[in-house]
């Protein structure tokens, strides 16, 4: 029981909190858009969905075994202090994903946070991507460029697999990256099966304010209910 | 007003009435003022609507009252009309509405106006042709066109607007008016008095739904019975095919199609505010009634208010000028004037004029408002005896306490009566009072002071 | 000619119009014949709109050219429009 509540239920949480991040998702929309706007078979777009979504995965799992490996070298890793920097981090990437992280507006379709010239620049790119190491690179971009509001569940995720029994940390590592990017999965499914692009992103467009909420609510929680649990004791 | 960045304080697109009204207002208050317009100062009233439909309708309720004369003793069984002369008529009213004297005067209160199309490129930014113009605010008094509804077949036959229809050289044998709101009612009466049969056709359940209910039974009557139209309500125009020189037309009634061959076909469906000058470009809200704003008049950009009849309300001149004032004087000041169309008054030009202000019935049993009415004929006065023409009534709408909230006035002269009423709403006057005040015997407004003292 | 004022200034071109119209759709996987079809019709009502406007803007003629497009297609429409707010 008290693995379930110390371990197990805040990575979980962490993991739905990095799944309703939207740019993977945006990203992977347009180059599927593209690749079939310019004729290519189906095949085509298989390989160049599955290259993307291998670099997100790539770059998630670089990520977290990076912090998991520094942490290892922290010797305060599980210290009360430490925890409470990595809580109110936490509490902090919340409260700004519901402020910032969907531009405001009426009709803004699911235009996030970026600075406007880096959204073209990333949209043109992707557009222009014709080679599996290209949408390869994108997929790591895509994580890259979202740390910002990754990285507190990335570090708590991190913080708390390093706790599990050595045998079972690359299981949980890889589960944890793989739950990440099935959004990613679960488009590429889709397009594979002839869904419309149209049809998702409507119904991004119409969750966005929902999804938006959930995860910056799901932070704050998540941070509080860590403090509360590790440093606090209860 | 401050100093400049752009080029203009206010630009104001639109030299129709609210337009130029806006643009003198803000000139008088020292602003540096440029006026867009398209087609000619002025704008549709004293060209295409309240203008040149006045000066038709009084020759035609002219050659109307010619024709009652008979009953007066007096031989008027040749009097006819040469319907061209009646456009060149009409011109010379256009022509003496000092339309041309516009320029000059908005030259004289230091407006700059521009001839040309503007559209909007950025929230503080216009293209007219290629030269741009900047301003740190904007009206927009665009004012509207007729709409023409999606009918199958009126791309290959021919049809009239109100603004056409007006320009005819001879009057049709047949006319089919789709569309029995004010305009088509007013154009339906002008032809019907030159000898056309006309077919007045409208989906709704009665003619001129905007008014009270007896005021569309009572015309209805008289079309059909005195005019010798046929009046089709509840009837929908669903085709119109080109057939030679003739258009048939095909019309639902329920589930019954029907069909009528007429000379000519006329849409006075109502008026679709021109909102297509770029209004996206300046984040300005608008949908397909017309340019959203709120009480201030002031729109969803901060720096562009809107005016007249591209708002989507669709009054008469004078409601355009008031609402050319009010956005003026908006833009200009800290503290805002909403706009209260309560004590707009409005008048259509039948025979018998009919004249309204304030609330209509209707308004008053949707918003839960206690009132009592009372309706008067105008039989009961002297005037309608020594005139011979005893058709019309007068209604009357007062609160509770006694003070007047609406009233409709279907008599000769309307119009002028009106105005009485509608200081009686501005200023809360009981309505007993007004059926204390002397009015002349033997005059129309006599009916007011009967039907006020009845209430 | 039409100039239409966006990152650059360009003359507009309904070949360039109809191309744009037909990528979209076909991303959308509406069939090709359908697209191209589509396609004209779209940029036939917006040469009616543009008229003799000597200036306008590319979010305008996107707006414009989507609400048409909804009349035929109103998925591709929707991504037709929202194609730039993807991210």
């Amino acid at each position: 029981m008290t693995e379930i509540l110390g371990l197990w239920l805040p990575l979980a949480v962490a993991a739905l909190v990095q799944v309703s991040f939207a740019l993977g998702v945006s990203m992977l929309t347009l180059l599927s858009g593209s690749v079939l706007s310019n004729k290519e078979s189906a095949h085509r777009l298989r390989e160049l969905s599955f290259a993307y979504i291998f670099g997100s995965f790539a770059a998630t799992l670089t990520g977290i075994i990076t912090i998991m490996y520094c942490l290892f070298q922290f010797p305060y890793a599980n210290h009360d202090r430490w925890w409470s920097v990595l809580c109110g981090i936490t509490v902090g990437a919340g409260a700004v994903v519901i402020m910032f992280y969907y531009r405001p507006g009426k009709k803004t379709g699911t235009q996030l946070w970026l600075p406007r010239r880096a959204a073209e620049f990333l949209c043109e790119r992707t557009k222009k991507t014709t080679e599996c190491f290209e949408a390869f690179i994108l997929g790591v971009a895509s994580v890259v460029l979202e740390l910002l509001f990754i990285a507190a569940p990335l570090i708590i995720a991190a913080n708390l697999i390093i706790n599990v029994e050595f045998e079972w940390q690359p299981l949980t590592i890889f589960s944890y990256v793989f739950v990440t990017i099935l959004p990613l999965v679960i488009l590429a499914i889709c397009n594979r099966r002839g869904k419309k692009i149209s049809t998702f992103q409507r119904w991004r467009e119409k969750n966005k304010k929902f999804l938006q909420i959930s995860a910056g609510t799901l932070l704050i929680i998540l941070g509080l209910y860590l403090f509360v649990y590790k440093v606090w004791g209860v | 007003m401050g100093k400049l960045k752009y080029d203009y304080n206010v630009i104001v697109i639109g030299g129709g009435a609210a337009g130029t009204v806006a643009a003198e207002v803000v000139a008088r208050a020292g602003g540096k003022v440029a006026l867009i317009e398209q087609e000619t100062l002025g704008g549709s009233v004293p060209m295409k609507s309240d203008i040149p439909i006045g000066a038709l309708m009084t020759a035609a309720h002219a050659l109307d009252d010619a024709h009652r004369a008979s009953a007066f003793g007096l031989r008027t069984q040749t009097i006819g009309c040469n319907f061209p002369s009646l456009q060149n008529w009409k011109d010379l009213a256009i022509k003496r509405s000092g339309v041309q004297a516009t320029a000059d005067h908005l030259k004289t209160v230091g407006v700059e106006t521009f001839h040309g199309r503007a559209h909007f490129l950025s929230p503080n930014e216009i293209s007219i042709g290629r030269r741009h113009l900047t301003a740190e605010k904007f009206v927009v008094a665009t004012g509207a066109k007729p709409l023409i509804p999606n009918v199958a077949g009126l791309d290959e036959a021919d049809f009239l607007t109100s603004e056409t229809a007006i320009d005819l050289i001879k009057p049709p044998k047949t006319l089919l008016i789709v569309g029995a709101g004010a305009t088509g009612a007013q154009l339906a009466e002008f032809f019907s008095i030159f000898g056309t049969k006309v077919y007045l056709v409208d989906a709704k359940k009665r003619i001129l739904p905007r008014f009270d209910e007896e005021v569309s039974e009572l015309f209805q009557s008289l079309f059909e019975k005195v005019r010798g139209m046929e009046v089709l309500t509840s009837s929908r125009v669903i085709g119109v095919q080109k057939n030679g020189i003739s258009t048939t037309v095909t019309y639902l009634n329920g589930e019954t199609e029907n069909r009528i061959n007429v000379e000519k076909v006329l849409f006075a469906t109502g008026l679709k505010p021109n909102t297509d000058l770029g209004l996206e470009n300046a984040g300005v809200e608008y949908n397909q009634n017309g340019v959203v704003v709120d009480e201030f008049l002031q729109t969803s950009a901060r720096n562009i208010w809107a005016a007249g009849n591209v708002l989507g309300r669709f009054g008469d001149a004078h409601t355009a000028v008031y609402d050319g004032k009010i956005a003026a004087r908006n833009l200009l000041n800290q503290t805002k004037t909403p706009v209260d169309y309560g004590t707009m008054p409005w008048v259509l030009r039948l025979n018998p004029e009919i004249a309204v202000v304030g609330a209509s019935e209707a308004d008053l049993i949707k918003n839960a408002v206690k009132y009592r009415s009372i309706v008067v004929q105008n039989s009961v006065i002297a005037r309608a005896n020594t005139a011979n023409f005893a058709v019309g009534f007068t209604k009357i709408l007062k609160s509770h306490r006694g003070t007047l909230l609406g009233a409709t006035i279907v008599c000769p002269g309307a119009g002028e009566m009106i105005n009485e009423l509608t200081l009686a709403i501005k200023c809360g006057i009981n309505v007993a009072h007004i059926a204390d005040t002397p009015h002349p015997f033997g005059s129309w407004g006599e009916i007011v002071r009967l039907a006020c003292a009845k209430l | 000619m039409t100039r239409v004022m966006g990152k650059t200034e360009t003359e507009y071109s309904s070949e360039r119009l109809h191309q744009s119209i037909a990528r979209v759709a076909a991303s959308n996987r509406t069939p090709l014949g359908t697209a191209e079809h589509f396609a004209r019709e779209v940029v036939k009502k917006i040469e009616n709109w543009i008229g003799n406007k000597s200036e306008i803007t590319a979010a305008e003629l996107r707006l414009q050219t989507a609400a048409v497009l909804a009349d035929y297609d109103p998925e591709t429409a929707y991504l037709y429009e929202n194609e730039d707010k993807l991210f």
